[in-house]
């Protein structure tokens, strides 16, 4: 394993790798500090671009890309109190205040340290867990890979949406789109009404970055936020910080909150469709949960940027352990990165890990490195990412349309550009009626996994459903799935229930 | 959010369902090779939408009749200049989506850019000129140079500029 290790490293280091992992950070932290753009959106749009690249280089830009904006969240979240990426919507809580304090550069060093921390701490369990996962997976047959996308659909589609009828409508239509085309089985043909278009199936490129990039342009638009000037007062103020860093007298207290903070980002990292921004939070309130003095949080002190900053960056390493182990991605971000692994011929899963090992250790090499030079790009050009909240919104609508267009047409077939423009219309009215489109997404690049497994399963077992459902790991996936998918709706009818009964009492009296 | 614009969503997706799932009954089968056959999946996934948007039409017409009866009004949402010019927006992009194979990319695309910057109420000339030819310039360099993408040339005098270029 050490070996190996090492091999990825040097794999990692090579100049053109190297350049590429720099270029995919650099990307990743200025989408992450620009509020509104974040990394499925730059996953979404940099796909095309990884077409003349090799297979390790697209995979190391991509997951580059994501440490980088995972990172570069807190940026705005700390200085303006606009979180610019999910992530980092709880840095926000003691990263403004201490803004506030005039102690912005402690808070932007406090926030870097912390996602260093966090980020190696989540390539270190990736290295360790994603090997062991993949030998236990070598054991999984198709019954057990249809309860794994079962599960990774259901667990996104539960937290996906405040509505979880309209979050699993969502995956259900990504499901329903992976039909278009021919069947993965006996290669006949279905919902391609007469066109030789629909025959290659709904390609994937294309509908993502409709549904993630162009279809966010739409909706700025609509709610006129994309030609309302930006206030540069509050940018303008902040353009002489110097980032300085907590001392060792005031981290040491911190270890074990830290700890306790990486750990849970990584756990909940791994577990599919939970994602670092519910690690932000779970980091956060444990941080709370366990200090000594609760009543500083919120109030700008550094434990509430160490926690959640430790967590999500520590959840960007756990999320890449279900997909390159077993094939199956837990976000958004991962399924995109699914796309491009199937883009160049490679198939994630326990096999990737057996018969491509290196190219497995480059890319936690890789993410490993990602995570060294956002560290040194977050100290060296911290002001160059304030000013690009300055770049008016329209250019970037204009930038994002015009790449989008091209990207989605890179694969030589102009109808992949009419595909882009129908997915943008789609994704937008499903953002404004709150069907989340991550889940769409997911049941897309997973619809033909599921399908395909299910049916040689039926096929093995000689078609008794019940055979294939009772595998004991199946029944164990399946009933897991169910837990994940009811848990929020109990909750959402508790929750109604127990305002049912506020009102009744406030009507009472 | 209206609770108008959530029904006709959700009787669009009961009624589309409805109708692929007549589809999906129709699809060939080769039973000695697959029993369940091609149909199995899509028809399982389609039973579950049309649950699923049924129950969610029924509660969002419930929920619409329970406000009328009690004289609940929705909240009027205020982004009617969002809306004209998202409409704007998307008839671009369709209008670009289908020019392009007749005006080919790089005038298409420059047209484009300057078009949907005006109808983000982008107004100086210069600005107009400047970014989008940029813009294609730097797409060109990526997408036709360096990564040898075959993008559309267009037709007629259009074909004959492209070809200056690529």
């Amino acid at each position: 394993m050490l070996q190996d290790i090492l091999a990825g490293y040097h794999y990692a280091f090579q100049v053109d790798n190297f350049i590429v992992v720099v270029l995919g950070t650099l990307v990743g932290v200025a989408l992450g500090s620009f509020p509104g753009l974040d990394c499925s959106i730059g996953a979404a749009l940099f796909i095309p671009i990884t077409y003349g690249m090799t297979p390790s280089q697209a995979i190391l830009l991509l997951a580059s890309l994501y440490s980088g904006a995972v990172y570069g969240g807190q940026i705005p979240a700390i200085l303006f109190r606009v979180p610019g990426a999910s992530e980092a919507v709880m840095t926000t809580l003691d990263g403004y205040p201490m803004t506030l304090k005039g102690k912005a550069g402690k808070a932007l060093g406090t926030g870097l340290l912390s996602s260093l921390v966090g980020g190696l701490f989540g390539v270190a369990g990736l290295t360790l867990v994603a090997p062991l996962l993949a030998n236990a997976a070598l054991m999984f047959g198709p019954s057990e890979y249809f309860a794994l996308g079962i599960l990774g659909l259901t667990a996104l589609a539960s937290l996906g949406s405040r509505s979880p009828i309209k979050a699993i409508l969502s995956g259900l239509f990504g499901l329903l789109f992976a039909t278009v085309g021919l069947d993965p089985i006996v290669g006949l043909p279905r919902f391609v009404f007469g066109t030789t278009v629909l025959k290659g199936g709904i390609t994937f490129i294309p509908a993502v970055i409709g549904l993630f990039a162009a279809a966010e342009v739409y909706n700025q638009i609509s709610r006129g936020q994309a030609f309302s000037r930006i206030d540069n007062g509050a940018a303008n103020k902040q353009n002489r910080i110097r980032i300085t860093f907590p001392t060792l007298k005031e981290l040491k207290p911190l270890k074990w909150s830290s700890l306790r903070s990486a750990l849970l980002g990584l756990i909940v990292g791994i577990l599919p469709g939970v994602g670092a921004t519910t690690a932000a939070i779970i980091g956060y309130s444990q941080a709370v949960q366990f200090s000594k003095e609760p009543e500083k949080f919120g109030k700008g002190t550094i434990e509430g940027i160490i926690a959640p900053e430790i967590a999500n960056n520590a959840a960007a390493g756990g999320a890449m352990v279900p997909l390159l182990s077993l094939g199956i991605p837990g976000s958004a971000t991962t399924a995109i990165m699914l796309a491009a692994f199937l883009m160049h011929g490679l198939r994630p899963g326990p096999l990737l890990l057996v018969q491509q090992r290196p190219l497995a250790f480059t890319i936690f090499a890789g993410m490993a490195l990602a995570n060294v030079l956002f560290f040194f790009i977050g100290f060296l050009a911290i002001r160059f990412f304030i000013r690009l909240r300055q770049i008016p919104y329209p250019f970037i609508a204009v930038g994002i349309l015009a790449f989008s267009a091209v990207g989605a047409n890179a694969m030589g077939d102009i109808s992949g550009m009419k595909m882009m423009f129908l997915f943008a219309i789609l994704g937008f009215i499903m953002e404004k009626y709150n069907y989340a489109v991550a889940p769409m997404v997911l049941g897309l690049v997973l619809g033909p996994i599921i399908e395909a497994s299910l049916r040689r399963a039926l096929m093995i077992h000689e078609y008794d459903l019940f055979a294939v459902l009772t595998r004991p790991i199946t029944a164990m996936l399946l009933i897991l799935s169910i837990v994940v998918l009811m848990t929020p709706i109990y909750w959402a009818l508790k929750k109604r229930k127990g305002s049912g009964l506020g009102e009744k009492t406030d009507s009472h009296l | 959010m209206s609770l108008k614009g959530d029904i006709v969503i959700s009787g669009i997706t009961f009624a589309v369902a409805g109708i692929l799932f007549y589809v999906a009954r129709t699809f060939p089968q080769l039973k000695f090779a697959d029993r369940v056959g091609p149909a199995f999946w899509p028809k399982t996934i389609l039973f579950t939408v049309i649950v699923l948007s049924g129950s969610l039409f029924l509660k969002n017409v419930i929920m619409g009749l329970r406000r009328e009866k009690f004289g609940q009004e929705e909240v009027p949402v205020p982004e009617k200049e969002g809306a004209k010019r998202l409409i704007m927006a998307i008839v671009l992009s369709i209008i670009y989506g289908f020019s392009v194979t007749y005006g080919g990319f790089l005038l298409s695309i420059f047209l484009f850019q300057v078009l949907f910057l005006l109808i983000l109420k982008v107004k100086r000339l210069l600005v107009l000129a400047l970014f989008p030819l940029s813009l294609t310039v730097i797409l060109y360099i990526i997408f036709i140079k360096v990564l040898y993408i075959p993008l559309p040339r267009g037709v007629g005098i259009f074909l004959t500029f492209s070809r200056l270029f690529y």
